[in-house]
């Protein structure tokens, strides 16, 4: 986890297996937050994608996901999980193409929803380029050397507080 | 030709397509983890509805939220009914969304500009 993290107030977290069950409860907790005003739709919309991420493309293992707000005021969003590597150099891969995308995030992903589905993907990959877009591209992925072969992926979105809250 | 009736689950939401009504609805959140299978029925009971003489209807969509793969799939939706628009049926649809939430309506106003059905966005 990132060691800011550590100074940080966490609103959400969960560590361990992501099971599908898992996922429904942190997405429900989340949701919860909304109702309270602790944060904003646009959070729970990062965090919805990047929970779905390690479900359709984490590998087996633990995973670690929070909801925390930056000593500035930011809410950020991070997950760390086990990948494939394949899987670590797409997530890279896509972060790269937000990147350079910055400014056209909005029709890159219009003009992606018109292409074909893969139908051996579960997702339409189109989550990080919208999580990109949903955090004005404020979007960290690494990968760090992982247990077994895999990969470890870490991601981190920050919200500035015009849209966490 | 039956009605399409799904109940609202946790991540998925209530669709109610009537074969002889002139208004359906899906309504709720949309995130299902996988978001094709979902849809999948919904598509093919268009394509069946249109098959079978269905004359179109205005389809009213009041959703929360949905993911990234289901706005591909909502896309794929729009474009069923606007094929079955250009063989004559009369599909519109109605967007309905949270007045305080500005990324749905303009989710709504990009699926308005992609397609070429009879589109109405309104606040609820």
């Amino acid at each position: 986890m990132d060691s800011d993290a550590d100074q940080a107030m966490e609103l959400l977290r969960h560590s361990g297996q992501l099971s599908a069950q898992d996922a429904q409860r942190l997405l429900e907790e989340a949701r919860g937050l909304v109702a309270s005003g602790k944060i904003s739709r646009c959070v729970f919309r990062v965090f919805m994608e990047l929970i779905q991420n390690i479900r359709l493309h984490g590998a087996e293992g633990s995973a670690s996901v929070r909801i925390y707000r930056e000593t500035d005021g930011a809410l950020s969003v991070e997950t760390v999980n086990p990948a494939s590597k394949s899987d670590a150099i797409r997530a890279l891969a896509r972060a790269e193409e937000a990147a350079s995308h910055a400014d056209s995030l909005a029709p890159l992903i219009r003009a992606r929803r018109f292409m074909p589905h893969d139908e051996n993907e579960a997702g339409a990959g189109l989550g990080l380029l919208e999580v990109s877009r949903l955090c004005s591209c404020a979007l960290k992925v690494r990968e760090n050397a992982g247990q077994a072969g895999n990969s470890e992926l870490v991601i981190k979105a920050r919200l500035e507080h015009k849209n966490s809250l | 030709m039956t009605d399409l009736q799904l109940q609202a689950g946790i991540n998925t939401p209530k669709v109610s397509l009537p074969s002889t009504g002139n208004e359906g609805w899906i309504e709720g959140n949309c995130y299902p983890e996988n978001a094709f299978a979902f849809f999948e029925p919904i598509l093919t009971w268009l394509r069946n509805y249109r098959a079978d003489g269905g004359k179109g209807m205005r389809i009213c969509v009041k959703l929360d939220y949905f993911n990234t793969s289901s706005s591909k799939c909502l896309l794929d939706l729009l474009q069923t009914l606007q094929d079955a628009n250009s063989e004559g049926c009369a599909f519109s649809v109605r967007w309905l969304y949270c007045e305080d939430d500005p990324d749905m309506r303009d989710n709504g106003e990009e699926f308005a500009q992609d397609t070429r059905i009879p589109f109405e966005i309104r606040p609820y």
